[in-house]
């Protein structure tokens, strides 16, 4: 299954903090 | 390096994954002041920056890097033994080559912040002068010499 990627910074930072899990954020120019 | 067999699944496992583009999400490359792509980011689960990757890499480097993202921020975080743990099996994996001195000389450092110990430090550059004596990270450990 593919990655999940979340598109909102701000739910990634909430998820990560209730979820107790580092964040990793990928800022890219490729198509997506 | 999406897709790929080793480094999805390792992504989806340990970490909330987040993804921009430059063409319409500008603001969040001046938020986290990304400026360069691929730029890559782990933060702690509080959101605090604990390791950047700026760059291609192919597969086994970029998770190589993405583990030694993970042993900074248990460090950085206090979580010393964790940290340590990570950084060693980064040192003895040859996948890793293109990160193992520097989790060497960061594991050397987890175990004297976990005891205290300068004989920690003094281990880690006997270590580097048998594995990676060429490396920079053998220079920064020489002054821990006894």
């Amino acid at each position: 299954m593919a990655i999940q990627w979340k598109s909102d910074a701000d739910q990634a930072l909430a998820e990560a903090k209730k979820a107790k899990k580092p964040l990793l954020l990928d800022f890219s120019a490729a198509p997506m | 390096v999406y897709p790929n067999p080793k480094v999805e699944p390792f992504i989806k496992e340990q970490f909330v994954p987040a993804r921009f583009h430059i063409k319409d999400q500008q603001p969040a490359f001046q938020r986290f002041n990304a400026q360069w792509t691929p730029t890559i980011l782990i933060l702690d689960s509080d959101g605090t920056e604990r390791h950047r990757i700026e760059g291609f890499l192919p597969s086994d480097d970029f998770l190589a890097q993405l583990r030694l993202g993970l042993a900074h921020t248990a460090r950085l975080t206090g979580n010393f033994a964790e940290a340590e743990r990570l950084y060693r099996e980064l040192a003895d994996d040859p996948t890793a080559k293109s990160v193992a001195p520097e989790a060497l000389y960061w594991a050397g450092v987890s175990r004297y912040k976990a005891t205290n110990d300068g004989a920690a430090l003094a281990d880690t550059a006997r270590q580097f002068q048998k594995r990676f004596s060429d490396s920079l990270w053998a220079k920064k450990a020489s002054v821990w010499a006894a």
